[in-house]
C-alpha cells in the first residue's frame, strides 16, 4: 500500500522516538496524502507497522480533527470561523464561497473538488479572515481575493 | 496492614494508609456517588460525581475522592451544600442528553445512573427535550446493543476490555460531545465474554440474548456456580417463571454472587445457559424395545436396570460391569456412583471419563497433595510459571488472574509453551518450546547442570532457560500452572520444586522484585488510564501503583513458596477425584480401557452423564461399534446422545441449573451449586437416580433420599472435608479442600530423576518449533469442549440477522 | 524599545538562514552557555531573569525548570509547545518562521541545562509549511555542529525533532500533550505526579512555550538582570502580544511587560477603525475574561495588572472589540470552539460545554427564555473549577464575565413571552 519512498519516510519518523507508536500522527498525514482520508486499510496497516491494536488507531484518528475517515474533495475549503476571523467577516467569505460552489457547509461538491469546511482558529488572528486550502494560507481574504484564488485552483 | 488517622465529616476514623479515599470513606460508611471509579479498574476520575473537600491550604479546589490516597491526618468534607450542589450539577450534565426513556431500558431497575440520580441528584431537569441530540441504538457485536444516548462516559467497558481481557475490542472514538463507545468500523471483534455490558452503569451496553426479555425486578437471582470450565466462577442464575434466563456475575445494581471471580464471566458461562430449556431435553426415563427406545415410568425403568445389571452380574461377576461418569457431575453424585460401583455393582472399575490430553492426576498426586493455588493465590504470586495449555482459551477466569497479577501487582510471567497463547504479551520471559518437550523445563529447574540438555530438547535456548530459572529462584511466591502438557515422571517431580528451588531471603525476593519493576521502565505513580507508559517494548504491560482488587485486606499467600493449578479440564474433575472416582487408586481400568475390553471382560456399561461416542475423537464409530456389543447399557443423560442411543435404559437427569450439591475447581476450592429452577419434566438428580437403582439390587445407602446426608457421607469419609456441610458451604462461598502435603522422605529421588531423564532424552528432537498464529477468538476452545451444550443452546451461535449487519458498520464520524 | 524576540522579524523571514542568523548575533548565546557557564549558572540566570512562562498560565521559568530532579533513571525530554491554539493568539507563528534559530539555540540552552537529550517541537498540523522551515533549520544547526553529538567540544549530545499535531486545541495542554506525543488521544493527565518528575515516556519533561524559549538566548548573553529590567519586578522582559480584531493594523507588536494597554492599541495598532469608540478587549486568548473599555483604559500588559482589572494576561491574544460589536455573539463564538474542543473526558466540560452552546444557539435565534441568561451563569459556574483540566475554566470565565459586564447583548436575545408583555402593560 505504501511506496517505497514513503516506507522511507515512515521509517525515519519511527526512528524520532524511543517507542514506535509515537509515529502515529505523522504517519497517518502520509497515510491519508494518498486518498485524502484514511482508510480502513490504512488503519489496519499502521497498526501492525507500529505496533498497535487497530481500535488504538481508529481511536487516534477519530479524535483529532485533520483526519478525515471518508472520502473529501481535493480542496479542502477551511474558513476559520473563530472569534478574531469572525469579527472581520468569516460568515460572510463562508456564505461566498457556499455560493459561488453551490455546496452547503460540510459538503463536497459533486465533481469532488471541494469540501468547504469551518474549522477552529488557525493562529492566523491578525491576519483575519483566513482560509486555509490543504495545508495553505490565505490571509486577509475578501470576495475579491477569494475568487482569484478559487479560480486558481480550478 | 498499615492504617492512617483521618477526620472525614469532623470524626476520626482510620484507613488503610494509600488506600484511594473513595474507598477508605465507604468502609466508613460513608458512600460516594461514582460512575467511572470501579474496583478493579485504573482510576480515571473523569465522572466528577465523588468529589470532597480536602483541607488544604495548597488546593483550593475540590478533590476527586477517587484518585486521592489518604494520608495521616488528612481532614476531608464529603457532605457540605457545596459538594451536594456539584454532584447535582453532574448528574444532571449526565441525564442532559440521555433519553430518559427507563420505561423501555433493559437496565431499568438495576441502574446506577437510576440509583445516583436519586440519591443524589434533583428532581427536575433544565435541558429541554427538544434539544437532546438523537443517536440510534445499534446492534456493535453478536452479543451486544449499544445505546450512545445513555452513555455516561465512564469507560468501564473499555477498562474492561484491556485490562480484564486484554482485547481492546471496544474503545472510544471522536471526542468532545460527540465521543462514543464504538471501535473500529463500528462492529466490536471479540471474544463476547460480555464483562463489558455488566459493569456497564446504564443501559448504554446490554446483552442481546436478554434484550427485552424480563425486568429486572421480576427476575428471582440465585447465586450459583458455572458448570464449565475447572475455574468454577459463581454466577447469579436469573430465573423467572421457572425458567432460567440470564447468568451474571454482577448484575447492574453491583450485586454479585460474591465468588472468585469478582465481577468476572466468561462468554460460555453467560451465554450457553439456554440448553437447559431446549426443547429436546429427556423428560421421561426410556427403555429398549428391540429396535427402539420408548417412553417409560421410573419405575418400569429403575426396575429393569436393577434386574439386568444383577443378571449380569450374577453370570459374569461384578467386574463385568464398568462404570464412568462424567466430570462435570457433582461431588454428591460421584460419591454415590462410586459407592454404587463398589457397593451394588461390586466392581473395580469405576471412573470418570478422561480425554487422553487431560492432566494425569494419579501422577500429580502420587506422594501426596502439593499446595494448590487458588485464583486469589495467582493474584498475589510474585512469579508465574505457565507450563502448557493456554488459559486464555480454556480457563478464561485464570488468564484474567494472570493478567492481574502481572498489570496489578507486578508479577513475572514465565510461560513455556509448545503453541503461543496471547497470554505472552504479558509474560516476561516466554519460551517457545517443541511439541510435546514441555515436561523437559522440570528437568532443568531442578537440575541447573541439565538445563543445556533441557534446552537441547526442547528447542529453546539455554540462556531463556536459565533466566527463567534464576527469576524463580529470586521470587517469594511462585504459582506453577500446567496443563496435560506436563507428564509422567515431570508431573511426579513438582514434588521436588519447593526443596530444590527453596525460598530466598526477604531482602533477595525484595531486591528481585524491584530490579523487575524498574526492569518495566514503567513509572509507578503514573498510570491511570490516559497515562498507561508506553516506553515498554511490551506494550501490553504496565503496572498500577495501587492494586485494587484486595483493597482493605493483606494479600493472599500460600504458605510455601510453590503452590501449584493444574488445570484440569472439567468443571468438577478435580472433585470427580478427590470422591475416588478414579480405578488407578483401585486397580481397576480407565474409562477408555473399559470401552476397549467390552467384548472381552466388559459386558455391561453404566455410564453417567458422558456421551462417550462424541468423545472419541474420529473413533466415534469404533466406540459405537464397541458399546453395541454389550449385554447391557444404562445411561443417565440430559439429552437424547450418539451414546445414549445405543442404551437399553435411559434415565432423564437434572442440569446444573436444576441440581445442587458441590464441586471443586482447579483451585480444590469446594463450592455449593444451588439449585436455581425446579428440574425439567421428570429429570431426578444424578446421585438419586443410582441410589435408587441401588436399593432395588438390594444395597441400602441410607441417605433416605436427602441431599444433606450424602454430603454427610462424603464429609465423613472424604479426605479434607470434616467439618464441612452444605449450610456451611453456602454461606462461606469457596472453601479450599486441603490434603496432606507429599511425604518427600518416601520418595525415591534418585528413581525419580533417572526417570525424568529417561523422559527427557526420549524427546523427538525432529519436530520442529513452530510458531503458529495465535487464536483471533479467546475462548474457541473452550466452546468445542462442550458439543452437547453449544449444540443445544442457541444463544451461543446468535443468529445474526442480516439487517443487522448491514446497517450497523456506519460509524459516526466526527467532524461530519 | 528592546526587541529581545523580534528583532530579526524585519529581515522577513531571511534570518531562517543559518548565515544571516549567525551574522546577525546567532548562536553566541549557546557559545557562552557551552564555553563560560555550567547549568547551574544558566538556571540562575533563568531565575534572575523573572521570566515567566509565555504559554498562558505564566509560571516562573526557572522555578519550573528546577523541579526537574538531577539525576533520573529515565531520560529526560524537553519540549517545545508550539501547538498554538489560544484563539486570537498567532505570535508563536512568527517567532518561527521568522526567526526559528532563534527558539532553537534556547531550546538547545534549555536541554543543555536540563541535561535532556531528546527535544521534541509539537507544532499544530495546521503550520506544516512552518514545520518545514523549522526542519530546515535543524538540518543546518546540525550541520553546523549546533545539534548533534558533542555540541560544540562539549560532552553534550542533543537531537531534535519536529512532531505534527493535527488539529486539537487541548494537546496545547502540556499533558495531553505529552499523551498525544505517545501516539495517544490527547486526553490529559492526572496531576500530580507534574510532567517536571514524570512526564514523556516516563522520564522527566519540561514543557514551554516557544516565546520562553525564544528568550532564553538573550537573557544568556545579556544576563537575567537586564532581562528583568526590561519589564516590571515580577515579571521580567518583554511579551510579544497579537493583536486581532478591530484595530487598524492587527499583528504582532513586542513590548516590555506592564505596558499601558490602550498604548499598545492606538500607538502601535494604529487605533479603532473608522473612529469608532472601543467597546471590549479580551486581554490573553479568548480564555480568559473579557474586560469593557473602562477596564482597558486602566489595564497595563503584566500578569499583575491584568488580573487587577478581572482578567488574565494568559498567551497575550489581545482581541479589540469596537461598538459595533455584539458580545452576546462573541461569546456564542467562544463557547462553540470550546465544545469543538473539548476532548470529552471529563463530565462538566464535555456536557456543560454543549449545553451552553444549546442555550447559545436558542438565544441567536432570539428564543431564549426568560431565566436562559441565569442559566448560563448557572451552567458557567458548575463547569468552573469542577473539570479535569483548565479546559473546562477556559470555557466557563469567558461566559460569566460576557454576562456580567455586558448584559444588555444578551437580554435583547431573551423572547419576551405574551405574560411579559401583558406585565409591562399593566
Ligand atoms: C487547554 C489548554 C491549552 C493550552 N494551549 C497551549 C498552547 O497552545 N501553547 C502553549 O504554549 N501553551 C498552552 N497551554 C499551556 C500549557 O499547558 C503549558 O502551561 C505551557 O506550555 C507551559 O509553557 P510555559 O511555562 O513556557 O508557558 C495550554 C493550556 C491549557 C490548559
Ligand atoms: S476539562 Fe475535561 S473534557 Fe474538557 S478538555 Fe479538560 S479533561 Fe477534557
Ligand atoms: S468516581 Fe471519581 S471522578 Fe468518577
Amino acid at each position: 500500500m505504501y511506496s517505497e519512498s514513503n516506507e522511507k519516510k515512515l521509517d525515519e519518523i519511527i526512528s524520532h522516538y524511543p517507542v514506535k507508536r509515537s509515529a502515529i500522527l505523522p504517519a497517518l498525514y502520509i497515510a491519508q496524502e494518498e486518498n485524502g482520508y484514511v482508510t480502513d486499510d490504512d488503519i489496519k496497516y499502521l497498526a501492525k507497522r507500529l505496533d498497535m491494536r487497530i481500535n488504538e488507531v481508529e481511536e487516534v484518528v477519530t479524535f483529532y480533527t485533520m483526519y478525515s475517515r471518508k472520502p473529501i474533495g481535493k480542496y479542502k475549503l477551511q474558513v476559520c470561523r473563530t472569534v478574531s476571523c469572525m469579527l472581520l467577516g468569516a460568515e460572510q467569505i463562508t456564505e461566498h464561497i457556499s455560493r459561488k460552489l453551490g455546496c452547503k457547509l460540510g459538503e463536497t461538491t459533486p465533481d469532488g473538488r471541494f469540501t468547504l469546511v469551518e474549522v477552529e482558529c488557525l493562529g492566523y488572528c491578525d491576519l483575519a479572515p483566513v482560509l486555509q486550502v490543504n495545508f495553505d494560507y490565505h490571509e486577509k481574504i475578501n470576495t475579491e481575493s477569494l475568487d482569484k484564488i478559487i479560480e486558481g485552483l480550478k | 496492614m498499615e492504617t492512617v488517622k483521618i477526620t472525614i465529616n469532623g470524626q476520626e476514623v482510620s484507613a488503610p494508609r494509600g488506600e484511594l479515599l473513595i474507598e477508605a470513606c465507604e468502609m466508613n460508611g460513608i458512600y460516594l456517588p461514582r460512575f467511572c471509579h470501579f474496583r478493579g479498574l485504573t482510576p480515571q476520575a473523569s465522572c466528577r460525581l465523588c468529589v470532597v473537600r480536602v483541607d488544604n491550604p495548597k488546593n483550593a479546589k475540590l478533590q476527586t475522592a477517587c484518585t486521592m490516597p489518604v494520608s495521616e491526618g488528612m481532614v476531608v468534607t464529603t457532605n457540605s451544600q457545596e459538594i451536594e450542589d456539584v454532584r447535582a450539577a453532574m448528574i444532571e450534565f449526565l441525564l442532559s442528553n440521555h433519553p430518559v426513556d427507563c420505561p423501555v431500558c433493559d437496565r431499568a431497575g438495576e441502574c446506577e445512573l437510576q440509583d445516583q440520580t436519586y440519591g443524589f441528584g434533583e428532581d427536575r431537569t433544565r435541558f429541554p427535550f427538544e434539544d437532546k441530540e438523537n443517536y440510534l441504538e445499534r446492534q456493535i457485536s453478536p452479543f451486544m446493543y449499544n445505546d450512545p444516548q445513555r452513555c455516561v462516559v465512564c469507560k468501564r467497558c473499555t477498562r474492561v476490555c484491556e485490562e480484564w481481557m486484554d482485547e481492546f475490542a471496544i474503545t472510544t472514538v471522536n471526542r468532545g460531545s460527540h465521543t462514543l463507545i464504538s471501535s473500529f468500523n463500528g462492529w466490536v471483534e471479540c471474544s463476547d465474554c460480555g464483562n463489558c455490558v455488566d459493569v456497564c452503569p446504564t443501559g448504554t451496553l446490554l446483552h442481546v440474548p436478554y434484550k427485552y426479555i424480563a425486568r429486572p425486578w421480576d427476575l428471582k437471582q440465585t447465586p450459583t456456580v458455572c458448570n464449565f470450565c475447572s475455574d468454577g466462577c459463581s454466577m447469579l442464575a436469573g430465573t423467572r417463571a421457572e425458567k432460567i434466563i440470564r447468568t451474571v456475575a454482577r448484575d447492574g445494581r453491583g450485586r454479585t454472587a460474591g465468588g472468585i471471580n469478582h465481577d468476572f464471566l466468561c462468554s460460555l458461562g453467560r451465554y450457553t445457559i439456554d440448553f437447559v430449556h431446549n426443547r429436546e431435553r429427556l423428560d421421561r426415563p426410556m427403555i429398549r424395545r428391540g429396535e427402539h427406545l420408548v417412553p417409560a415410568t421410573w419405575d418400569e425403568a429403575l426396575t429393569y436396570a436393577a434386574s439386568s445389571l444383577n443378571e449380569v452380574k450374577a453370570l459374569y461377576g461384578g467386574n463385568s460391569i464398568g462404570l464412568i461418569s462424567a466430570a462435570r457431575l457433582l461431588n454428591e453424585d460421584q460419591h454415590t456412583l462410586r459407592r454404587f460401583a463398589t457397593e451394588a455393582l461390586e466392581t473395580e472399575h469405576a471412573e470418570f471419563y478422561q480425554d487422553d490430553d487431560e492432566i494425569d492426576l494419579a501422577a500429580f498426586f502420587r506422594y501426596g497433595t502439593p499446595t494448590i493455588a487458588t485464583q486469589e493465590h495467582i493474584q498475589n504470586a510474585d512469579a508465574i510459571l505457565l507450563i502448557g495449555s493456554d488459559p486464555n482459551e480454556e480457563n478464561p477466569l485464570t488468564a484474567f488472574s494472570i493478567r492481574w497479577a502481572v498489570r496489578q501487582k507486578a508479577a513475572r510471567l514465565f510461560i513455556v509453551n509448545a503453541s503461543p497463547s496471547r497470554l505472552e504479551r504479558q509474560a516476561q520471559i516466554s519460551i517457545l518450546a517443541r511439541e510435546g518437550s514441555e515436561s523437559a523445563i522440570v528437568y532443568a529447574l531442578l537440575d541447573e547442570s541439565k538445563i543445556d540438555e533441557a534446552a537441547g530438547a526442547m528447542g529453546a535456548h539455554a540462556d531463556e532457560i536459565r533466566a527463567l530459572r534464576r527469576g524463580l529462584l529470586e521470587s517469594g511466591r511462585v504459582v506453577v500452572i500446567f496443563g496435560d502438557e506436563l507428564r509422567g515422571a515431570a508431573l511426579e517431580a513438582l514434588a521436588l520444586l519447593e526443596q530444590r528451588l527453596a525460598t530466598p531471603s526477604v531482602e533477595t525476593a525484595e531486591a528481585a522484585k524491584k530490579a523487575h519493576i524498574d526492569a518495566l521502565q514503567r513509572e509507578v505513580r503514573s498510570s491511570n488510564s490516559t497515562q498507561k507508559p508506553s516506553i515498554n517494548e511490551n506494550p501490553f504491560t504496565y503496572i498500577v501503583e495501587r492494586p485494587t482488587l484486595d483493597v482493605g485486606a493483606d494479600p493472599v499467600r500460600s504458605e510455601t513458596k510453590f503452590s501449584f493449578v493444574p488445570l484440569v479440564r472439567y468443571s468438577n474433575t478435580m472433585g470427580a477425584w478427590q470422591m475416588g472416582m478414579s480405578s488407578a487408586t483401585r486397580g481397576g481400568m480407565m474409562a477408555q480401557a473399559m470401552l476397549n475390553s467390552v467384548g472381552g471382560g466388559i459386558k455391561a456399561l453404566y455410564i453417567a452423564g458422558e456421551d462417550v461416542v462424541a468423545k472419541a475423537n474420529g473413533d466415534a464409530e469404533l466406540i459405537r461399534l464397541q458399546l453395541e456389543k454389550l449385554d447391557f447399557l444404562v445411561v443417565q443423560e440430559m439429552f437424547l446422545t450418539d451414546t445414549a442411543r445405543l442404551a437399553d435404559v435411559v434415565f432423564p437427569v437434572t442440569s446444573f441449573a436444576e441440581a445442587q450439591g458441590t464441586q471443586v475447581n482447579n483451585g480444590s476450592q469446594v463450592q455449593f451449586v444451588r439449585r436455581s429452577i425446579p428440574p425439567v419434566g421428570q429429570a431426578r438428580p444424578d446421585w438419586m437416580v443410582v441410589n435408587l437403582v441401588a436399593r432395588l439390587m438390594g444395597i441400602e445407602f441410607g441417605y433416605q433420599g436427602q441431599l444433606k446426608n450424602v454430603f454427610k457421607d462424603i464429609s465423613d469419609n472424604v479426605e479434607g472435608y470434616a467439618g464441612l456441610s452444605h449450610n456451611l458451604l453456602a454461606n462461606e462461598g469457596a472453601t479450599q479442600i486441603k490434603r496432606s502435603q507429599p511425604d518427600l522422605s518416601k520418595i525415591n529421588v534418585a528413581d525419580l530423576m533417572e526417570r525424568l531423564a529417561i523422559q527427557v532424552e526420549r524427546i523427538n528432537r525432529n519436530i520442529s518449533v513452530e510458531r503458529h498464529e495465535i487464536t483471533e477468538k479467546a475462548g474457541s476452545r473452550l466452546q468445542k469442549r462442550y458439543p452437547l451444550i453449544t449444540r443445544y443452546s442457541e444463544m451461543i451461535t446468535p443468529k445474526l440477522p442480516q439487517e443487522a449487519q448491514a446497517e450497523t458498520p456506519a460509524p459516526l464520524i466526527f467532524p461530519a | 524599545m528592546t526587541k529581545v524576540l523580534t528583532s530579526r522579524f524585519d529581515l522577513k523571514g531571511k534570518a531562517c538562514d543559518i548565515d544571516v542568523y549567525l551574522k546577525t548575533g546567532g548562536y553566541q548565546a549557546l557559545e557562552k552557555a557551552f564555553k563560560e557557564l555550567t547549568p547551574e549558572k544558566i538556571l540562575e540566570e533563568v531565575k534572575k531573569s523573572a521570566l515567566r512562562g509565555r504559554g498562558g498560565a505564566g509560571f516562573p521559568t526557572g522555578m519550573k525548570w528546577g523541579f526537574v530532579p538531577k539525576e533520573s533513571k529515565r531520560p529526560k525530554y524537553l519540549i517545545n509547545n508550539a501547538d498554538e491554539s489560544e484563539p486570537g493568539t498567532g505570535k508563536d507563528r512568527d517567532l518561527m518562521r521568522y526567526d526559528p534559530h532563534q527558539m532553537i539555540e534556547g531550546m538547545i540552552i534549555a536541554a543543555y541545562t536540563l541535561g535532556a537529550n531528546v527535544s521534541y517541537i509539537y507544532i499544530r498540523g495546521e503550520y506544516w509549511y512552518i514545520k518545514e522551515i523549522l526542519e530546515k533549520a535543524i538540518a543546518q544547526a546540525y550541520q553546523r555542529g549546533y545539534l548533534g553529538k558533542k555540541i560544540l567540544g562539549s560532552g553534550f549530545d542533543h537531537d531534535m525533532y519536529v512532531h505534527p499535531g493535527a488539529g486539537a486545541y487541548i494537546c496545547g495542554e502540556e499533558t495531553a500533550l505529552l499523551e498525544s506525543l505517545e501516539g495517544k488521544r490527547g486526553h490529559p493527565r492526572l496531576k500530580p505526579p507534574f510532567p517536571a518528575v514524570v512526564g514523556l515516556y516516563g522520564g522527566p519533561t519540561i514543557v514551554n512555550n516557544v516565546e520562553t524559549l525564544a528568550a532564553v538566548p538573550w537573557i544568556i548573553l545579556n544576563g537575567g538582570d537586564a532581562y528583568r529590567a526590561l519589564g516590571t519586578e515580577k515579571s521580567g522582559g518583554t511579551k510579544l502580544y497579537t493583536v486581532s480584531g478591530h484595530v487598524n493594523r492587527p499583528g504582532n507588536y513586542e513590548v516590555p511587560l506592564g505596558y499601558p494597554l490602550m498604548n499598545l492599541i492606538n500607538e502601535e495598532c494604529g487605533g479603532i477603525p473608522g473612529g469608532r469608540k472601543l467597546k471590549a478587549v479580551i486581554p490573553g486568548g479568548s480564555s480568559v475574561p473579557i474586560i469593557n473599555a473602562a477596564e482597558a483604559g486602566k489595564c497595563n500588559m503584566d500578569y499583575e495588572s491584568v488580573a487587577a482589572v478581572g482578567s488574565m494576561l494568559g498567551s497575550g491574544g489581545v482581541i479589540v472589540m469596537d461598538e459595533s460589536t455584539d458580545i452576546f455573539e462573541t461569546t456564542r463564538n467562544i463557547t462553540h470552539f470550546y465544545m469543538h474542543e473539548s476532548c470529552g473526558w471529563c463530565t462538566p466540560c464535555r456536557e456543560g460545554t454543549r449545553w451552553l452552546y444549546k442555550v447559545f444557539d436558542r438565544m441567536k435565534r432570539y428564543e431564549g427564555r426568560p431565566g436562559d441568561i441565569e442559566l448560563l451563569y448557572d451552567l458557567a459556574d458548575k463547569i468552573l473549577f469542577k473539570s479535569f483540566c483548565p479546559l473546562g475554566d477556559a470555557a466557563a470565565m469567558p461566559v460569566q464575565s460576557a454576562i456580567d459586564k455586558f448584559r444588555d447583548d444578551f437580554d435583547r436575545r431573551i423572547k419576551y413571552d405574551l405574560v411579559q408583555i401583558h406585565k409591562a402593560a399593566d
